[in-house]
Order: C-alpha cells, then sequence, then structure tokens
C-alpha cells in the first residue's frame, strides 16, 4: 500500500512537468466514476437478488 | 422501449462518447501553453459542473414536487439525481485544487466562486448524512427535500460569484481554438451521457428498493 501511494505521488505531483498534474486530475475522475459505477452495480444485484 | 433498455442504450453511448472524449483529450487537443498538460483537467472539470448543476436543478424540481404531491416516487427520483450531481460535485472540487496547484501554486484559494461551491458540497453532505443515519423514513424524506431545495439555491449563486464578485483564478470568459472547441464539446456530451446512464441505474436501484421496502410491510 505505501509502496502503491509512493509510486502514485512519483507519477503525479513530483513530475517535473504540469503532466503529473493531468495524470493526477483523471486518475481522480476515474477512480470516482469507476468506484461509483460499481457500487451501483453491487447494489443493484443486492436488489435483485433479495 | 422500456427503462432498462434505455438504460442500456444510455450506457453504451456514454461509454463509446468516453472512449471518444478521452481520445481527443490526449491525442487531439493541443496543449496549451500557457498551463501545460494540466489544462486538459478542463475537459471533463467543467462539464462536471455543469452535469452538477443540471442534477441539482432536476432535484430541486422533484423534491417540490414530493411536497406538492406527497408522492414517494418523487422522493425516490430526487434522491437519485441528488446523489448522481453530489458525485459531479466532488469530482469537481478535487479536479479544481489539482489544476490550482499547478497553475497557480496554490491547492485552495477562498474566493467566491469557489466558496460558494464547498457551501453548495456541503449542504449536499448534510443531505445524505440526514439521509444516512435518520430512521424515520416520511419526516427523512419530507427534511431532505427541504434541504434540497435550499441547497439548490446557491447553484446560481456558484455560477455569478464572478461576474457579481470577480475572481482572482476563474476567468470570466474562455477562449478556445477550434481543436479545443471540438474536444471540449465532445467531452460534455460524453459526461451528460454518463450521469444520465448513472442516474437512470440509481433510479432503478432506488424503485426496487422502494418496492421491496413495500413488500416487507404489507402482510
Amino acid at each position: 500500500m505505501t509502496a502503491a501511494l509512493a509510486l502514485l505521488q512519483e507519477v503525479t505531483f513530483k513530475t517535473p512537468d504540469t503532466t503529473g498534474y493531468a495524470r493526477a486530475g483523471y486518475l481522480a475522475i476515474g477512480a470516482l466514476l469507476v468506484g461509483y459505477t460499481l457500487f451501483l452495480w453491487f447494489k443493484a444485484r443486492k436488489t435483485d437478488h433479495s | 422501449m422500456n427503462l432498462r433498455n434505455w438504460t442500456r442504450a444510455l450506457w453504451a453511448l456514454a461509454v463509446a462518447l468516453n472512449g471518444a472524449a478521452l481520445y481527443m483529450v490526449f491525442f487531439y487537443a493541443p496543449v496549451e501553453m500557457q498551463m501545460g498538460a494540466v489544462q486538459k483537467i478542463f475537459y471533463y472539470h467543467v462539464p462536471s459542473a455543469i452535469s452538477g448543476y443540471v442534477l441539482m436543478f432536476l432535484a430541486f424540481v422533484f423534491s417540490v414536487l414530493y411536497l406538492w404531491k406527497d408522492d414517494p416516487s418523487y422522493d425516490v427520483l430526487a434522491h437519485a439525481t441528488a446523489e448522481v450531481a453530489f458525485l459531479f460535485i466532488t469530482i469537481v472540487l478535487i479536479t479544481g485544487p489539482i489544476w490550482g496547484r499547478s497553475a497557480w501554486g496554490k491547492w485552495w484559494v477562498w474566493e467566491p466562486r469557489l466558496t460558494s461551491a464547498l457551501i453548495l458540497w456541503l449542504m449536499y453532505s448534510a443531505y445524505f448524512l440526514l439521509r444516512l443515519f435518520s430512521r424515520h423514513e416520511v419526516r427523512t424524506a419530507r427534511i431532505a427535500a427541504v434541504v434540497a431545495i435550499i441547497a439548490f439555491f446557491d447553484v446560481p449563486i456558484v455560477h455569478m460569484a464572478i461576474t457579481w464578485w470577480g475572481s482572482i483564478v476563474h476567468p470570466k470568459k474562455v477562449v478556445l481554438e477550434p481543436a479545443m472547441r471540438q474536444t471540449f464539446f465532445v467531452s460534455m456530451a460524453a459526461v451528460f451521457a454518463l450521469a444520465g446512464a448513472l442516474t437512470l441505474t440509481r433510479w432503478a436501484v432506488g424503485r426496487a428498493e422502494e418496492r421491496r421496502l413495500a413488500q416487507e410491510v404489507s402482510p
């Protein structure tokens, strides 16, 4: 977990140009959208099976 | 076509449009000269904000209809639209500071638009905390509807903040060159389609939960 976070920081905020910040932004957007979609998918499955 | 098929069609459209939008953001749109690659956050940051505002308007309308008609189906709709709106406003509040840190050297500035957007997010947080921790179904739905109505009045304030009070980080007008403009419109369509697909899915889940609750209550 610590190694993954360190790698994430290395490829995002520690990148010398602004590309790293763009990466961080799109990673955050992707994580939130995919995370919420999966949450809804599991919730829909749970509701269907109950 | 029934709701399930509409939802599937919208999901297919959302996946296709987001694929096209991401391709255009990273391989078609040019890198902005002053801010560099971080400006590419704009292509999802602004459509997320607009989607959030539209969904908050819908949550406002359904909340008014719920209080007026006392029909629980409007409460389910208000809850679904509010939840997806909250997701998009959260995206705006996370990507904004990342962009700001790179472009202006600061994660956060207490200026009118950012402050009013944070207040909007906090009001919606209150809406979901209320839904999460209150046990009285009908009373909770009514208070939540009032919170959604009050929270919506902050949306025009967030939008007009720059015109009314000025801003040190947000420009009044953004001029885009053709490739950037095309990318922005495709991103806008992609985020709108995704917001629609998520809302329809969330609504279907809400309706299924409502039916299950009704079955549990009835003998």
